[in-house]
């Protein structure tokens, strides 16, 4: 009597072969949630300087994220996070509460700008309550604690991310501060030894959650021509200038 | 058995009385088709019993001083005809199945169109004399010999008659109305208020049928007996109340009535199936794509220009820059300008916020090579010094609008936020239009 051959090759019984087809799993439907694991995925934006800060690589799905240092440079990661995203296919809504968006920051997300700030409270709880945009962010808008508890249930229902601009951090899972530093700040000197534009910035990200806490320095561009009201990006406006 | 034919040999001519004719053949049959020329009347009795059909309609016409109606009643309309023409009884029913042979004693001059009189002739010459003897043939031997025309009497010889008696039915698309005489609307809010009711009769009855309108028509009836007609459109079909509600009350907000009014009616113009699209296994947002719609309707209904849409000015002044275009449409379409390097787009660079309106503010300035500059500036709540002034940075102007001249200065404040600020040089002021971030 001889013994029945295996179903399955042993060389393909690897863990190798096992992990790789995680890997695709996870890669083809990352809304997926894995059963051993019973969480969600974090939403990796794109953005490494952002994401390597951040727990588990990404902003956490269904949990709020607050940035408390609105004028810390953090638009500017946001943006860059929302481009990420958008280009992996996410829907991205960005609710300016504040109605404050320039020139330079229109392109990309739906861009949501609500009469009041109330209004502006009520969009992102519909936006996120919807469970149809992997990222929702809100800026110009310091809800009271009551809109937080709300803004927290609504990311719970949706789960999606969501990273609001705000002071209170009260219900956030995860709590993001920045703040420019000046020394670092690298400078062009004019013809007169005077200090004539802002090449870069540096500002310094830290990242809080529970048993979690991580900080770096990062270094942006500033494109003083661009910023110094040239109506053609990458020309200087020369129109009256004196020196 | 579905056709009923009603023929006379001498059919009333006049109009009032075919009219009259038809209006009561209605009540016996949901389609009627009236030929006077042709002296015929035909019913459709699919569904019903067409014997007691036709026995109605003969029973009318009769009454109605029609001579001699004699009604067919079979399968196709050519036996239905042929029986109403050349039957004895006020009923001839031609069993189904039999149609065929109903028509083959018959002589050819029966078929209605009746056969070409040339062909007469030729059918005689190879000895077809009925509808019988023409039905024998194979179609291929009647094209060689008799041409198109004898395929045409070859078809209706053998009871093959699919000529269209009655058009397409039209379809019943939802509707609902609201007519009063004991009170008048003249408050926008109460029309609306009417319609939102309306709506939602429309759109249950749409979301049983499972599809979604993309046209309606808005129909007001007012006191002084006109009526208005007001088309609305979505962009894409739905059924889903709030949207249709958004797009009526931006319909009616330019509306004024020149009386009040009396009735409201709205009715489906365009429908079709809500169908799913198939869907892409490698498109992330595909699973939410509705919701995320659902999402967006609700918003634009708390309000109609939330969602908005930059587009260049080119304006000097950078808070005149870009104006905002609401965007109505309600769906999610990401903005990214054509060629733009998506790498480049995610690295994060400061980009400017500026404030809606320019925020008047108190400055400490030094001068600097004859131009006042900033050194430092009190926003109303706090003071803020500066650790650099880049500009001034001109800019004036103002043909075919209020005149500007200002001096534009980027500081750069002790904790490293980078603020917009500008002199206002006809109203020597201070403001401050915004800041880096």
């Amino acid at each position: 009597m001889t013994a029945a051959a295996p179903l399955v090759p042993l060389s393909n019984r690897s863990p190798e072969r096992s992990r790789a087809l995680r890997d695709l799993l996870v890669e083809r439907f990352p809304d997926a949630v894995l059963v051993p694991e019973r969480v969600t995925p974090p939403l990796a934006t794109g953005c490494q300087a952002l994401d390597r800060l951040l727990p588990n690589g990404g902003l956490p799905r269904g949990r709020m994220v607050t940035w408390t240092s609105p004028e810390g440079g953090a638009t500017a990661m946001l943006r860059a996070a929302c481009m990420g995203l958008l280009e992996m296919g996410h829907r991205v809504a960005w609710v300016d509460g504040a109605r404050t968006i320039g020139p330079s920051g229109f392109d990309g997300p739906l861009i949501v700008r609500p009469a009041e700030s109330a209004l502006a409270l009520r969009s992102a709880e519909i936006l996120l309550r919807s469970g149809g945009f992997g990222l929702v962010v809100l800026t110009g808008c310091d809800p009271e604690h009551q809109g937080m508890l709300r803004l927290s249930r609504m990311v719970h229902e949706g789960q999606g991310a969501f990273v609001a601009l705000t002071e209170r951090s009260l219900t956030a899972t995860v709590r993001v501060t920045s703040r420019f530093l000046l020394d670092r700040f690298r400078w062009a000197v004019g013809p007169f030894g005077d200090v004539a534009a802002v090449e870069s910035v540096a500002i310094e990200i830290t990242v809080k959650a529970s048993g979690w806490s991580r900080s770096t320095i990062v270094n942006l561009p500033a494109v003083s021509h661009e910023l110094r009201l040239s109506v053609e990006p990458g020309l200087a406006d020369r129109r009256g200038t004196l020196d | 058995m579905s056709f009923v034919c009603l023929s006379s040999p001498a059919w009333p001519t006049d109009a009032a009385r075919s009219t009259e004719l038809a209006r009561h053949a209605l009540l016996l049959a949901p389609r009627i088709r009236l030929e006077p020329a042709r002296g015929v009347m035909w019913a459709d009795a699919r569904g019903l019993d067409p014997i007691v059909v036709a026995a109605g309609l003969g029973v009318l016409a009769s009454a109605l001083g029609v001579d001699q109606p004699r009604a067919g009643v079979a399968a196709t309309p050519i036996a239905a005809l042929v029986a109403a023409r050349t039957g004895t009884l006020p009923v001839t029913v031609v069993p189904p199945g039999t149609d065929p042979a109903f028509l083959a004693p018959l002589d050819l001059g029966h078929l209605d169109p009746p056969p070409p009189q040339y062909l007469y002739p030729l059918l005689a010459g190879i000895g077809i004399e009925n509808c019988g003897d023409l039905a024998r043939l194979d179609a291929q031997s009647v094209e060689v010999r008799f041409g198109a025309e004898g395929v045409r009497i070859w078809r209706l010889a053998r009871g093959d008659d699919h000529r269209p008696i009655f058009g397409p039915r039209p379809r019943e698309l939802p509707s609902a109305e609201l007519e009063w005489v004991d009170y008048e609307l003249a408050d926008q809010e109460q029309v609306t208020f009417i319609v939102n009711s309306l709506l939602a009769t429309v759109t249950d009855q749409l979301s049983r049928r499972r599809e979604g309108a993309h046209g309606m028509v808005l129909e007001f009836g007012l006191a002084d007996r006109t009526r208005i007609e007001l088309p609305v459109r979505t962009s894409h079909p739905t059924a889903d109340r709030r949207t249709w509600l958004r797009v009526i009350r931006v319909t009616l907000e330019p509306v004024t009535f020149s009386a009040p009014v009396m009735k409201i009616g709205l009715r489906v113009d365009a429908a079709a199936p809500l169908a799913d699209r198939q869907g892409d296994l490698f498109d992330t947002g595909f699973s939410t794509e509705r919701a995320a719609e659902t999402a967006l309707a609700h918003l634009l209904d708390k309000q109609a220009d939330a969602i908005a849409v930059a587009e260049p000015t080119l304006h000097p002044l950078p808070e005149r820059r870009i104006s905002w275009r609401a965007d109505a449409d309600g769906r999610f379409v990401p903005r990214i300008l054509p060629g733009a390097d998506t790498v480049e787009a995610r690295t994060p660079r400061l980009g400017i916020q500026l404030f809606p309106a320019p925020r008047s503010i108190d400055v400490w300035s030094v001068t600097r090579r004859g131009v006042p500059v900033p050194d430092r500036y009190y926003d109303g709540t706090r003071n803020y010094a500066l650790s650099a002034s880049l500009g001034p940075d001109r800019i004036s102007g103002g043909f075919g609008e209020p005149a500007y001249d200002r001096d534009y200065f980027q500081g750069v404040r002790h904790d490293g936020v980078m603020v917009l600020l500008f002199r206002d040089r006809l109203a020597d002021a201070w403001f401050l239009a915004g800041w880096w971030d």
